[in-house]
């Protein structure tokens, strides 16, 4: 009943919005006409409302909604601190490891590892946008705000968020292009789309800053962690990501970008050309299938297999000869946990394998597990790994 | 995945997420309250009960929507059992004076909640937009509003132009 209700609340909202559709208007006409008090009340509600009077109700009423009150009623707080630790458990394992080819270990199939039960390290998209006349938004629900011109997307991974297009054709005053940061934090990853159309896959960790319209000759982002980007050609306006240690300009292509502790900033380039600008102004031309590593001592360039800088935008780890060390950092990120090494030895061990990384982090200890000198251990949000 | 996340946040019982639901519905539900029991602190008692309820349920919803008729149907659910408690305190018979029809109930339901969302998408605005809109709805003018922000009239006039034209809405050429 209230729910009903509810809708039409909805229905004329839109109607004043000027977003309402044929059937939807059909419905609320229906309403309308169902009693003559509806159509009385539509029509104070309408065009005699006063707005002030009822702002100033607001205003006061919210004075009292002390929500610390609620929140110590609720014990959320500690829920929140707790809350990983009584996730459930819904995991299938479809971790595909056709590739998983152990250069120095055997593999030993049905020599399962138990996994502790309790918490699910998992993956979100929770991502949070901070605008340079200082708000903020946190995007994780359809409910939330969110800034004008912008609207949050369903896919079936991730959360994209795009900016209109439209927006900048009624772009009141330059001054007025607010400068917009989407921190994505550990445990997480998210999409964003540009106002050019340019999409930006962002991972665990990673921050970008933008506008939320190019006003420029040039379109600028700058960028910490790590971030794929496939950028809408555009000749007239090149695009250029700056990272800690390098300015990357591009036309129209596709590149991941890293830079995860700023020391060390990777340009991997998929498709197109970039030319890279290190901080002392000298500059490398990159073509695909190159990597250029760039950092204060100096930069080189190296031929690489692209996808394994770039699998993980689809859904994948893809790991060559890669030190246990290194995976656990990189996994460390996705999943949000602490690690430690047992026993120093095992870190330098080399692995080669491809899974999916939508799981939550068991499914891939387990994976791992199965090598005859590792196991692992995880107590909450700790993992140590130990020799078999 | 927005609803899915949304779902997910609220099952976990995620502070950001219940905050959020918190600050867009509090003062609607509040003045729905006020409405039938007719006094501020109670209402807000009322309405923070009615949270303190889906904070229990929470894991039952998987909607956004479903989330809202909730705390509609429970705020006034509190709200009659309040005004019928005090009736039998003060042994007032039968008849609640302020009962009434199921159809203005309703309506009084759509008008709060179109309400909600007109003062949601205005809070939406960026601030000096909505600076210069709310005095402007009080009734300033563009020059005092100028002096107050220490803004030129030209600005207070395109800030405003700007807040009406986000809003899209009919409200705005109110007042």
């Amino acid at each position: 009943m209230i729910s009903e209700h509810l809708h039409i609340a909805d229905l004329i909202r839109k109607e004043l919005d000027g977003t309402i559709s044929h059937s939807e208007r059909a419905r609320l006409e229906q309403w309308l006409e169902a009693d003559p008090c509806n159509a009385d009340f539509y029509r104070q509600l309408t065009e005699e409302a006063d707005f002030g009077r009822m702002l100033k109700e607001y205003e006061r009423v919210s004075r009292l909604s002390d929500f610390e009150g609620f929140a110590q009623r609720t014990g959320m707080r500690r829920t929140n601190r707790l809350r990983r630790l009584r996730r459930r458990i819904g995991m299938v394992a479809a971790v595909f490891l056709p590739l998983a080819i152990l250069m120095t270990f055997v593999f030993q199939l049905g020599h399962k590892k138990s996994v502790s039960e309790d918490p699910v390290l998992h993956h979100s998209s929770v991502a949070m946008l901070m605008l340079s006349d200082g708000r903020s938004f946190t995007l994780c629900d359809t409910t939330g705000y969110l800034p004008e011109g912008t609207s949050l997307k369903k896919s079936e991974e991730s959360s994209v968020l795009s900016y209109n297009d439209e927006m900048s054709e009624e772009a009141p005053l330059p001054e007025e292009v607010v400068t917009s940061r989407l921190i994505v934090p550990r445990g997480a990853d998210y999409r964003l789309e540009l106002s050019d159309g340019t999409q930006v896959w962002l991972g665990a960790n990673s921050e970008i800053e933008y506008p939320a319209f190019f006003t420029d000759s040039v379109r600028k982002v700058s960028l910490k962690g790590l971030a794929y980007f496939k950028v809408t050609r555009d000749e007239q306006r090149p695009f250029i990501v700056r990272t800690s240690q390098a300015s990357v300009r591009v036309l129209g292509t596709e590149f991941c970008v890293s830079d995860q502790n700023g020391a060390v900033n990777q340009i991997t380039l998929v498709s197109g050309r970039v030319a890279v600008r290190d901080m002392h102004g000298s500059e490398l031309l990159l073509l695909p299938g190159q990597q250029a590593n760039i950092s204060a001592q100096g930069s080189n360039v190296a031929e690489v297999e692209t996808l394994y800088y770039t699998a993980w935008k689809d859904g994948f780890f893809m790991f060559r000869e890669k030190s246990l060390e290194k995976i656990m950092e990189e996994l460390s990120q996705w999943y949000d946990f602490d690690y430690i090494f047992n026993t120093p030895e095992l870190s330098q061990i080399a692995i080669s394998a491809r899974m999916k990384k939508y799981e939550d982090i068991d499914s891939i200890l387990e994976l791992l597990g199965q090598m005859d000198q590792i196991a692992f251990e995880r107590n909450g949000r700790t993992i140590t790994v130990m020799e078999k | 995945m927005e609803e899915k996340g949304f779902v997910k946040l609220l099952h976990e019982g995620d502070e950001v997420c219940f905050k959020g639901i918190y600050e867009r519905y509090f003062a609607a539900l509040s003045l729905y309250a006020q409405g039938i029991v007719e006094s501020e602190p109670v209402s807000a008692d009322i309405v923070q009960d009615a949270f303190v309820a889906l904070w229990r349920m929470r894991r039952n919803f998987s909607s956004e929507a479903a989330v809202r008729s909730f705390l509609y149907v429970t705020v006034r659910n509190l709200s009659l059992n309040h005004v019928k408690h005090e009736n039998v305190k003060h042994r007032r018979l039968g008849i609640m004076e302020r009962e009434m029809k199921e159809a203005d109930r309703a309506r009084k339901i759509i008008s709060t909640e179109v309400e909600r969302q007109l003062v949601d998408s205005l809070n939406q605005l960026p601030r000096e937009c909505r600076n210069v809109l709310k005095m402007s709805i009080e009734g300033k003018s563009y020059r005092e509003i100028g002096e107050i922000l220490d803004i030129a009239v030209s600005t207070v006039r395109n800030h405003r132009i700007r807040a009406v034209k986000l809003l899209k809405s009919r409200f705005c050429k109110i007042s």
